[in-house]
């Protein structure tokens, strides 16, 4: 008798199939088959990869710099300006591969991006440090070395008051450590590079779910980190927007010294969003969230609000200018940065709730126990 | 026998993945059940030292040693380690605390256990019948609440959530390309809606019992693929045995007696009252209450999935798709200045993800971030919440009055007049 009315029952649920087949529109009923695989391997070979490869280019040849540095006795204002350049492009690169800290970035110690790119630099620590030469690394004082060691050894103060810090035998201290953050920073760059270019790469490729600790969830969790980092770290804390904040901090910015934060966050905002859309610095595309998202359903209603909200950033970006610093803005008329920081807050939702929902993916790290 | 296995299994998973740490010694805050604030987290060692004892009386039940002691042990440390935080709330943690109850009121250390073993004269062959009654009629419940809880528009007409998992499960051995099929949500959801409402009363009756059984696995299991949900198919594949009658128990039991042997032995019953008074009131109290306790929802004004008042406890399980985005903001009662809360600095990932989306969860961390900024020395805090939700892939709205001051909204069981409508 049950297997009857379990019968009755198909066959009433296969004709309201029928009928609301026939009655939706296209749009709702949609369900391609996303190639995840091709997204990922789209990711790997297009985006992480060859960001890493950049990374690498740019690291080793602050390394060498900082290396040939410690045997000068007096560098010329050529030598230093060299290494700042190097400096700063390497900072530029690193922005491209904050949304990859994970699978080999992840090492014992700390990120990749906790360990090279923590900010701001804690310049006392860093100094008693070169004080006594321990270039040993030694402790979590990530706030002094990586990134913001090398800015702000490089770039305070003029180019005649850096020649004179690294000079002669009260110099040398100076350059030694220099040399240390640097190869460090290659050196870490060298171990992630050299898994995602070794069998890192297939693994993540054939980790094609969506459960947690696929590889789909690990890049939707690190996008989220990356944009959250951006939007927390780089624009809300120097404007004083954090709770427990009692007024604006505009020196806690990245890259304080070279005073080129906002260009900085500019170029995070375009990392995480091209990986959205699947998009290579070069112009080129590849499978990602937003194609993923187009054989959804409801996917190119979250589609259209998401680049809205885009758009709205990057006009806020545009009104800031690209000439002053984030520092420099916060100090003179910190208003003018609000804008930027409530539409990157709306941006949150359609990329973190809104995308895992509709594409069904772990939000957590470890799988939990279900419904 | 059974349920302790897979008590026991659950307890070392439990441990071996390293939960209790994350789960219960790391987080800086917990949401307690209303009026159960007491109860909290032990902290380590503590917590170690209570799922140690948890398991050991799991054993005990598995072995049937010391057998009321164990159940009623296992009993408290489960539902006290379930009530320390609402955010790892499951329906099926819920029915082992339940089912765990009721293990300590039936005699099921009366056959094969260390107890006869010890105490030979303890061995029965026959038990009461509502020993097994009981636990049939618990699982029951649990099949057809949460059949019932699937009639609904969303479910059935739209396939949804179900539309938005299946495709996501495209990377599956076998069936995975299948999982694409657009027309497949309807039959999953239809079926599913089928199965649980009927399955209670197919595996009650004698000639479909083993259809129903054959689907109580391949549904358990194809879930079980599909969704993580753990040890839960393991536990319902194990449990809805007790729809069948000794003579499987027996089989089960191999060669230790052959079927013979069973019929040359005379039936050795349990003595005394068949139903003790105090037992009867118990059993009827508890399951008038299971009964009830799924519809006391209607009690609330507004959407039950929106709002959740009166969800959890309802075998309301895998129903919906529901994520959010809360970020709360203090403001200084004196200064005026206003600062923005990273959720993250209190709460894990998982206890994030619940928050976001479930107005009391939000409404008890509003309170704790006041608590934590008054005393570092902020005025009064008013807090607020800007919490975006979406619910079955519909675009996100706000579920909180964003104006409202939550530190000075109390918790109640009354309904939450700050809830806003979807």
């Amino acid at each position: 008798m049950t297997t009857t009315f379990t019968m009755r029952h198909l066959l009433f649920a296969l004709c309201i199939v029928f009928i609301c087949a026939c009655t939706n529109d296209t749009n709702n009923t949609k369900v391609d088959a996303f190639d995840r695989t091709a997204m990922l391997k789209g990711v790997a070979d297009r985006a992480a990869i060859p960001s890493f490869k950049e990374l690498q280019k740019n690291a080793d040849s602050v390394a060498l710099l900082a290396t040939q540095l410690v045997e000068i006795q007096i560098p010329t204002t050529q030598q230093i300006q060299t290494l700042r350049n190097a400096i700063a492009n390497l900072i530029i690169v690193f922005q491209s591969v904050i949304g990859y800290d994970f699978g080999p970035a992840e090492g014992s110690l700390g990120s990749l991006v906790e360990n090279v790119s923590t900010f701001p630099v804690n310049t006392a620590s860093l100094e008693d440090l070169i004080a006594v030469a321990d270039t040993s690394f030694l402790n979590f004082q990530r706030d002094t070395r990586g990134l913001s060691a090398l800015d702000y050894l490089f770039f305070r103060g003029t180019l005649t008051d850096v020649i004179s810090n690294f000079s002669g035998e009260a110099g040398m201290n100076r350059r030694v450590y220099t040399k240390a953050v640097a190869n460090a920073i290659a050196r870490e760059t060298r171990v992630v590079l050299n898994a995602w270019t070794g069998t890192y790469r297939q693994q993540f490729i054939d980790r094609s779910g969506t459960d947690a600790g696929s590889s789909v969830s690990l890049l939707f969790n690190n996008l989220n980190i990356s944009y959250e980092l951006l939007k927390n770290y780089k624009i809300a804390l120097p404007l004083g927007k954090r709770a427990g904040q009692s007024a604006s901090e505009p020196t806690r910015v990245e890259a304080y010294y070279q005073s080129t934060s906002l260009e900085l966050a500019r170029l995070h905002f375009h990392a995480a969003v091209n990986l959205w859309y699947g998009k290579t610095p070069q112009g080129d595309t590849f499978p990602s969230f937003r194609s993923y998202l187009k054989t959804v359903a409801n996917g190119d209603r979250l589609i259209n609000d998401t680049e809205a909200q885009i758009t709205r950033i990057e006009e806020a970006f545009t009104t800031l200018g690209t000439s002053a610093s984030l520092s420099t803005v916060i100090t003179s008329n910190p208003t003018a940065v609000e804008p930027l920081h409530s539409e990157m807050q709306k941006l949150t939702r359609f990329f973190k709730s809104e995308m895992s929902s509709l594409l069904g993916i772990s939000i957590t790290y470890s799988s939990g126990d279900g419904d | 026998m059974l349920f302790g296995s897979v008590i026991t299994i659950s307890c070392v998973r439990f441990i071996l993945l390293g939960w209790i740490d994350e789960q219960y010694t790391r987080p800086t805050m917990h949401f307690p059940y209303q009026g159960l604030e007491w109860v909290v987290s032990l902290g380590s060692p503590g917590m170690y030292i209570l799922f140690g004892i948890m398991t050991a009386s799991a054993v005990g039940i598995l072995l049937g040693a010391w057998y009321r002691i164990s159940a009623v042990t296992f009993f408290l440390c489960f539902t006290y380690i379930e009530l320390i935080d609402k955010t790892y709330y499951l329906n099926h943690y819920y029915f082992v605390s339940l089912a765990a109850f009721l293990f300590c009121l039936v005699p099921a250390h009366r056959m094969f256990s260390v107890d006869v073993w010890r105490k030979p004269t303890l061995r029965v062959t026959h038990v009461p019948r509502w020993t097994i009654d009981i636990l049939k009629l618990q699982l029951g419940i649990v099949y057809f609440y949460a059949g019932i809880a699937k009639i609904s528009s969303a479910w059935l007409i739209d396939a949804m959530p179900l539309r938005i998992w299946l495709p996501a499960q495209s990377d599956l051995p076998i069936i995975g390309p299948l999982m694409a099929l657009w027309w497949l949500p309807w039959v999953f959801a239809w079926a599913g809606m089928v199965y649980d409402v009927t399955v209670p009363f197919a595996l009650s009756w004698r000639r479909t019992r083993l259809l129903a059984y054959v689907a109580v696995i391949v549904f358990h299991i194809m879930t079980g693929l599909m969704f993580q949900i753990g040890v839960f198919p393991l536990v319902m594949i194990a449990m809805t045995l007790v729809f069948f009658d000794d003579r499987l128990a027996l089989l089960l039991r191999g060669s230790t007696h052959s079927m013979s042997d069973k019929s040359l032995e005379a039936p050795l019953r349990i003595e005394g009252r068949k139903h003790p008074l105090a037992l009867h009131g118990v059993l009827v109290v508890f399951f008038v209450l299971q009964v009830l306790i799924p519809w006391r929802y209607l009690l609330y004004p507004g959407e039950l999935q929106w709002t959740e008042e009166g969800y959890r406890f309802s075998w309301r399980v895998m129903l919906m798709e529901k994520s959010g985005t809360a970020t709360f903001t203090v403001e200084d009662g004196v200064t005026g200045r206003k600062g923005i809360v990273d959720n993250s600095a209190f709460l894990n990932a998982h206890q994030e993800k619940q928050m976001s989306m479930q107005p009391d969860m939000v409404l008890q961390f509003a309170h704790h971030l006041y608590a934590h900024y008054e005393e570092l020395g902020m005025h009064d805090p008013k807090v607020t919440a800007e919490v975006w939700v979406t619910l079955n892939g519909a675009p996100s709205s706000l579920l909180v009055d964003p104006n409202r001051d939550l530190s000075e909204a109390p918790l109640s069981i009354c309904a939450y007049d700050w809830i806003r409508a979807r």
